[in-house]
């Protein structure tokens, strides 16, 4: 079992907390002027994805978890997998819907996701940053309404719903932030 | 930032000009040190010999007072290995003073003078330390067992590690101040605690009936800003406390510190009554300035050091 002691708490650590892996999110040093030092750490629990804070006593050994984000390239999904492929390789990963979560709305096919792996199991899949999808079902689209305000919610080809501007049509490809879920722009095809 | 400082330095140097403090210089380095068994010494070598640097100019600057020196204060480094953090750094700037014949109260009505040259609007908000406790978590100091105060810690949804929740009464107790309490402390007032239970008196006077400490802290916006005491002055005592420490150092797998036997001649030769006062520079220029981080009023942290 590997440990690390508290004073290489660093954002970004994994830790192994109740039986679950975890991520350091921020780290404080505290010494009262009396008494014992401690470290207080906020923590992302990798699998639920809950924030909850942890207080160590400093320089006590805290068991690291083996996790590690690998690029993979997103193939296709069957009905209870989503299929994965390390591109040098060509090793395949197969992860199931509490991993895949929301990022499966974002998946068509051929994108560059991370996907992060606890102990060689996948845990959670972090989409590109941008993808493109043609949209499936809107409204039509008002010509010449370049003004931006209001909008109308737009389906895409993988399920997703985005909120898009009054002149963007059917059958258009948007590109769309995974971060925050918003449209960013049409692309021209 | 910088000129903050030196005009800093400016007011703390009038302040006790005008009560007729003497500015003292004593060394950093140190064949002894403070055996508080919560500090780690960083160190350094000269001739062959081993020297700490100092954790505070405490038993230096109590020496001075046994050679007749009167009321001292002094601005200086001090140095506690492993210590970094938002509100620390292993190497910052302390205040340290110590005055004749006063007790712990004439001396929290001085450090409040001095603090409202800063913070004017600041009332005052005076604690006794069983009292805080009381209030703020329902445990009395005199009942709690130490299960309780773990049953306490504890119930805070799982947050304190096993080996945080393994420490003796007092390290529970401390614990509940700094993590539980001490960020709710001083929020626009300046928050004093004193009366402090006669076992954590560190190296304070004790109370006539022996039950409390002749100590204080000073909080400012959750921060502690200073730990004073009627400074204990009985030889045999001061020698008993250095002997415990250096045990539970040994419990704590830490190094016996070597104790200051030159401390131990001048309390024996007598030290007038007095109290005494540390302050930390760094964190009231922080304060002052309004930054939220050491680094932002330190010239070099220890990372770009």
């Amino acid at each position: 079992m590997a440990t690390v002691s508290t004073n290489e708490f660093r954002g970004g650590l994994k830790l192994m907390i109740d039986g679950d892996p975890c991520s350091i999110i921020e780290n404080e040093f505290v010494k009262p002027g009396k008494g014992q030092a401690f470290n207080r750490v906020k923590i992302r629990n990798l699998i639920s994805g809950r924030v909850i804070e942890r207080t160590y006593k400093s320089g006590e050994s805290v068991e690291t978890a083996d996790v590690v984000d690998t690029d993979m390239q997103f193939l296709y999904s069957d009905e209870d997998y989503w299929h994965f492929m390390v591109p040098e390789t060509f090793e395949q990963i197969a992860a199931d819907e509490k991993a895949v979560a929301d990022s499966a709305k974002w998946l068509k096919g051929q994108e560059d996701c991370i996907v992060t792996l606890w102990e060689g199991r996948p845990i959670s899949v972090t989409p590109p940053n941008f993808v493109e999808l043609q949209i499936t079902d809107t409204d039509p689209g008002v010509r010449g309404d370049t003004s931006g305000g209001g909008g109308k919610p737009a389906t895409l080809e993988t399920g997703a719903v985005v909120r898009v501007p009054l002149f963007v049509d059917l059958g258009e490809v948007i590109k769309v932030d995974t971060r925050t879920g918003g449209y960013v722009s049409r692309v021209k095809g | 930032m910088r000129q903050r400082r030196a005009q800093l330095y400016k007011q703390i140097r009038a302040f006790f000009e005008l009560r007729q403090v003497l500015e003292v210089d004593t060394p950093i380095m140190s064949v002894s040190a403070s055996t508080d068994p919560m500090l780690d010494h960083l160190s350094s070598r000269n001739s062959g010999r081993d020297y700490y640097l100092q954790t505070s100019p405490e038993f230096a600057m109590k020496r001075l007072l046994a050679a007749g020196s009167g009321s001292i204060y002094q601005i200086c480094r001090c140095f506690r290995a492993g210590e970094s953090g938002r509100r620390h750094n292993p190497e910052f700037v302390m205040l340290e003073w110590y005055r004749i014949d006063f007790s712990v109260a004439q001396l929290i009505d001085e450090v409040i003078a001095l603090l409202q040259l800063w913070f004017p609007q600041r009332v005052v908000q005076f604690y006794d330390y069983r009292e805080l406790l009381l209030e703020r978590t329902g445990l009395e100091y005199e009942q709690a067992s130490l299960e309780d105060v773990r049953k306490y810690l504890a119930s805070d949804s799982g947050n304190y590690s096993e080996a945080l929740l393994h420490g003796n009464l007092d390290d529970l107790y401390d614990l509940v101040l700094a993590s539980e309490i001490e960020s709710t402390l001083g929020i626009d007032v300046i928050t004093v605690i004193s009366n402090y239970p006669a076992s954590q008196a560190q190296l304070a006077q004790l109370t006539p009936d022996g039950a409390s400490a002749q100590r204080f802290e000073i909080y400012i916006n959750g921060i502690e800003m200073a730990n004073g005491y009627e400074e204990l002055r009985d030889v045999v005592e001061q020698a008993e406390r250095f002997a415990q420490h250096n045990e539970r150092r040994e419990e704590l797998l830490k190094p016996a510190i070597a104790v200051d036997q030159r401390l131990l001649s001048a309390l024996d030769h007598g030290i007038p009554p007095c109290s005494g006062v540390a302050l930390g520079i760094d964190r009231l220029l922080m304060l002052i300035t309004e930054k939220e981080s050491l680094d932002e009023v330190i010239e070099f942290s220890i990372e770009r050091a």
